[in-house]
């Protein structure tokens, strides 16, 4: 059986190995895209998981801001060993306040956070790993690794500023940290050398990062409310600037890696189902092909369970070398991939070895082929050895030329082909829903061409809210002053009353960013982010985000209610937003509303000028004349959030174009060696009897092309407002709702030219061989 | 005196084998004339379906010259030798060669659409041509494989004869058919001929070589000698006379 089974795979091998390469280069491909979406389902991810763990990471942090001594260092311990619940805390000594960093070609506003070496690395609580470090720079700083993973090299100069106060730091080194450091984990901190430290905060209030870890993983959000409003109520001076919880973080941190991992997972399942199909017909096709020899086989006495078995040896031992190495190929790729991906998480990923996954990619890779396989060669069952050695095949009652070639208003080659078109269901189904798929995943390159490349105005409003040229904040002393000066100055187009005010807790529920806002201002330019509902127009009610409504179960006109050490206040639900500036936890209330709930320190406007190129001059008026506590350049920092985002899109765009070449260029490669081949004869005959190349090569065209050009249409038609919402459904998790909108007709029009211009090329060079057909070789042959 | 529609000058045709070069035409010099019934014999091996592929452009020469009119093909490239042969010569073969994922009237129709006819004329010369061999109108939607042999070599010669092309080239056309077919077949080619159309046909079947009036033998890849056979007259039994002498002569 043995011998047998190994010369019947031979013979196999043999007679169809061009469709077999081209076979393998898809199951090569399904595995390789498969196994990096496992690697990033089943370890990438939950290296900030393990990085937690391994730095010892708390479960909650409060930046308390600008105290006035440290005295308060022992209140606060006091505190929070006092409380039972707590298992460890830690309160580091820092300098931190709102500000902007440097980051990719632009800057970034965050909470600027400056910590003392020394003091850094004693760190019981969320440990710093450095990572890099150059003994060449004497005073420099240490930045998280997302700096130096958006190309940031130790040596280069950065600018930094707190409040009104700028720096230029020396990159000494880069360090590793999962909740803290860089931009997507809710503060930017940099390890300064001590010298350099004691220099740069002689003479500044002191600030307080304040970490916990609690025993029951249950009571963190408890033990956060507890500790905030103690921490309120002691009247120390300062003031709690922001919260952080690692859950939060990750989900920040690690958004576009899902949006890559789901994008490519419709890649990989999109490339597997084509596979199959493949698999399918070139089998069937095979056995067409070989019914003679297979009934011959039959009557020397082979069962048709001995004809079967060896060809599913075959697919799954080619399956199984094929997945093999595409799951090798894929551990060559992520590099790539993991170059990308780092850019935006901002954590460094070690590529290691997975089992889980390279079985997973080769198990499905593998079982899905068989299976495809057994249904194509189970027919050999039927074959009667009698008409097979007669060679009789039976007309199928489907086969029909629909068009009278004298009839059709068409030339007889398009006629020709026509027919042979629409006698090729199978065949044409595989094209077109190839093509539907194709274009299904060129439509993501497509969104992000559109909403990122040509214009980003409109996602980028969603991502990062409203995009003024300047966000100014003042004490609530200086407001008036700052208004009179806005009002009067001639660069100033608009501006508005918008300002955050810190994480507030609502009760049982997780904390709240809270905007206040003006009725007539942001409300009126803002609609894109409304989602639902309205936004507030009474001082208790609510816009919240989405996400947080759903997290929690909120509804329209649902009734907030919560108390702090301002009073008790009950809000209604009136409406809810979108956006990920914020990880999907703020809630726009009017300011009369903020006020009710926040003894606010601060007023922030949004500032419009007239022309952009008024920016520097505006930032030194504004600089000098008012007593600014923050003054924020929103473009440059849009401009940085873009830059972060756009290295993996384009690397996601180049990636789904790839595959998509090569699975139009395979999937056409293998049908139209098949078609040819089952053609040869036909060919040579019309060749003989004055057919040229061309002719066949039009009907070959008109054969295939309507099925590519159909599918590529409804392809793009479905993609035109799908696509947007998919990736909308990827990003909820980040609280965007609705992201990018349709994509545009004339965009969809171009690519689907561009599809069927390369198909048509693609299909006129597959049927070079026509060319070599020889008409009385072909005759002399039979 | 008769027009000469294809001369060959010193026809050769060879192929490298493993043992060499193996030539299969050997200097062929030979005249084919309008109107003739010309007869290629001889045993198998000989060389006689080489120099019908080398005669109509379908195959491509080693040396020599074919001239078609004042047309030397010799050196044309493949596509250029489709479009000689969809103007100038029809084909019918021993396998038949219909396409068969074509009904038999669009079998018809593909040739003779090449020459951008007329559609409704061409729909009307393939149907007149398609009774005129007997192939009923009830068979004309259906398939290769759904008609006898007879019949689908019928369809055949309507095929080659579509173009009006100026020769038509026979290579064993009643093959792989049955006696009785095979003379039916035999007798509308008769017919043609006796229209004026050229006919060259290679047999090694006697009743067959009994319709031309010129038969050539080849022999080692050369001609080795002719006949003039004159007129096809069925009633002429001094026909059969004449072929069998002239081919005991060749040692037949």
């Amino acid at each position: 059986m043995v011998s047998k089974t190994d010369l019947i795979i031979r013979s196999n091998i043999k007679k169809s190995h061009r469709q077999l390469i081209a076979v393998i280069c898809l199951m090569i491909l399904s595995s390789l895209l498969m196994n990096a979406v496992f690697i990033l389902q089943f370890d990438y991810n939950q290296t900030f998981d393990r990085d937690r763990e391994l730095t010892n990471s708390m479960d909650f942090r409060l930046s308390y801001i600008n105290l006035s001594g440290m005295d308060q260092y022992a209140i606060l311990s006091d505190y929070l060993a006092g409380d039972e619940r707590i298992a460890e805390y830690e309160i580091d000594e820092v300098c931190m306040g709102d500000g902007d960093a440097e980051f990719a070609d632009g800057s970034v506003s965050s909470l600027i956070v400056l910590d003392k070496y020394s003091s850094a690395m004693a760190n019981g609580i969320d440990r710093y790993e450095i990572i890099e470090e150059d003994e060449s720079v004497a005073d420099g700083v240490y930045a998280g690794y997302l700096f130096k993973a958006a190309g940031m090299k130790t040596g280069d100069l950065c600018h930094v500023s707190i409040g009104k106060d700028s720096f230029v730091f020396r990159i000494k080194g880069f360090y590793n940290s999962p909740v803290i450091g860089t931009v997507n984990c809710g503060g930017i901190a940099y390890i300064v050398s001590d010298g350099l430290y004691d220099e740069l905060t002689a003479d500044k209030p002191v600030s307080y990062l304040i970490k916990v870890i609690c025993r029951d993983k249950n009571e963190v959000v408890n033990v956060y409310v507890d500790t905030a409003d103690a921490i309120g109520s002691m009247n120390m001076g300062g003031y709690i600037s922001h919260s952080a919880f690692p859950d939060d973080i990750g989900t920040s941190r690690y958004s576009n890696s899902n949006i890559f991992r789901i994008v490519l997972m419709i890649a990989a399942v999109t490339m597997t189902i084509i596979m199959l199909a493949i698999i399918a017909i070139v089998i069937s096709n095979y056995v067409n092909d070989n019914i003679r020899s297979f009934g011959t086989m039959k009557a020397v006495g082979y069962t048709s369970r001995m004809l079967i078995v060896p060809l599913l040896i075959e697919v799954g031992a080619m399956c199984l070398i094929s997945g093999m190495i595409g799951t090798a190929a894929s551990y060559a790729v992520f590099p790539i991939i993991n170059k990308a991906l780092e850019s935006q998480v901002g954590i460094p990923y070690e590529i290691r070895f997975l089992p889980l996954p390279c079985l997973m990619s080769v198990a499905i890779c593998e079982i899905t082929s068989v299976i495809s396989a057994f249904l194509s060669v189970r027919r050999i069952r039927s074959i009667s050895s009698v008409n097979a050695i007669r060679d009789v095949r039976e007309v199928s009652g489907r086969v029909i030329d629909v068009l009278r070639l004298d009839r059709s208003a068409i030339g007889v080659n398009s006629a020709i082909g026509l027919n042979s078109a629409l006698k090729s269901v199978s065949r044409g189904m595989i094209l077109f829903f190839t093509f539907v798929g194709i274009s299904f995943l060129l439509s993501f390159s497509l969104f992000i061409y559109q909403n990122f490349i040509v214009d980003n105005t409109a996602v980028v409003k969603v991502i990062c809210g409203e995009i003024p040229n300047y966000i100014v904040s003042v004490d609530k002393a200086d407001e008036t002053d700052l208004t009179e000066f806005l009002d009067s100055h001639p660069m100033v187009e608009n501006h508005y009353f918008f300002t955050m005010e810190e994480q507030i807790p609502v009760g049982s529920l997780p904390v709240i960013e809270f905007y206040g806002i003006e009725k007539n201002g942001f409300v009126t330019t803002l609609d894109y982010l409304l989602v639902d509902g309205a936004f507030p127009q009474n001082d208790n009610e609510i816009t919240l985000n989405k996400l947080y409504a759903e997290t929690n179960g909120i509804k329209l006109n649902d009734e907030l209610r919560f108390a702090n050490e301002n009073g008790e206040f009950v809000y209604r639900v009136v409406g809810f937003n979108q956006g990920a500036s914020r990880g999907g936890t703020e809630g726009y209330i009017l300011r009369a509303g903020l006020e009710k709930i926040s003894t606010s320190h601060g007023a922030s406007y949004n500032v419009f000028l007239h022309n952009v190129g008024d920016e520097e001059e505006f930032r030194s008026d504004v600089m000098t004349n008012c007593p600014i506590l923050y003054l924020q350049n929103s473009r440059e920092n849009v401009s940085s959030m873009v830059n972060m985002y756009m290295l993996i899109l384009i690397v996601l765009a180049i990636v789904l174009c790839i595959v998509s070449v090569l699975v139009v260029v395979f999937v056409l490669y293998v049908l139209l060696s098949l078609l040819l081949n089952n053609k040869r004869r036909e060919h040579g005959i019309l060749k003989a009897i004055g057919f040229t190349t061309w002719d066949v090569v039009i009907q070959t065209e008109t054969a295939i092309l309507p099925f590519c050009v159909f599918g590529s249409a409804v392809g793009l038609i479905c993609s035109k407002n799908l696509v947007g919402e998919l990736i909308s459904v990827a990003l909820n998790s980040i609280g965007i709702y609705d992201f990018g909108g349709p994509l545009k007709l004339v965009y969809l029009l171009i690519l689907w030219i561009v599809q069927s211009v390369f198909a048509a090329g693609l299909i006129a060079l597959l049927c070079r061989p026509v060319s070599k057909i020889s008409t009385h070789e072909l005759f002399n042959r039979e | 005196m008769k027009k000469e529609i294809i001369r060959a000058e010193h026809l050769v045709k060879s192929f490298q084998t493993e043992s060499g070069t193996q030539t299969i035409l050997n200097d062929i010099d030979l005249s084919v004339y309008e109107g003739d019934f010309t007869v290629i014999m001889g045993a198998s091996g000989s060389g006689k379906s080489t120099l019908l592929y080398n005669l109509s452009g379908m195959d491509t020469v080693t040396g020599g010259h074919v001239y078609f009119g004042e047309t030397d093909i010799v050196g044309l490239s493949s596509d250029q030798m489709s479009l000689f042969r969809r103007e100038h010569c029809g084909f019918i073969f021993q396998q038949i060669c219909l396409i068969n994922s074509m009904t038999v009237l669009n079998n018809v129709l593909a040739a003779g659409l090449l020459k951008k006819a007329d559609k409704k004329e061409l729909a009307a010369r393939a149907k007149e041509l398609l009774t005129a061999v007997e192939v009923e109108e009830h068979t004309w939607s259906k398939y290769p494989a759904q008609i006898s042999g007879g019949k689908a070599q019928r369809v055949g010669i309507v095929r080659a004869l579509i173009n009006h092309p100026e020769v038509l080239f026979a290579d064993e056309p009643t093959g792989s058919l049955n006696s009785k077919t095979g003379t039916e077949v035999l007798d509308l080619f008769t017919g043609f001929n006796l229209e004026g159309q050229t006919v060259v046909m290679v047999t090694h079947d006697i009743k067959s070589a009994l319709r031309g009036n010129r038969v050539l033998y080849l022999k080692d890849g050369k001609i080795v000698d002719e006949l003039d056979l004159g007129a096809y007259d069925p009633d002429d039994s001094t026909r059969k006379e004449k072929l069998d002498r002239f081919l005991g002569e060749m040692k037949w």
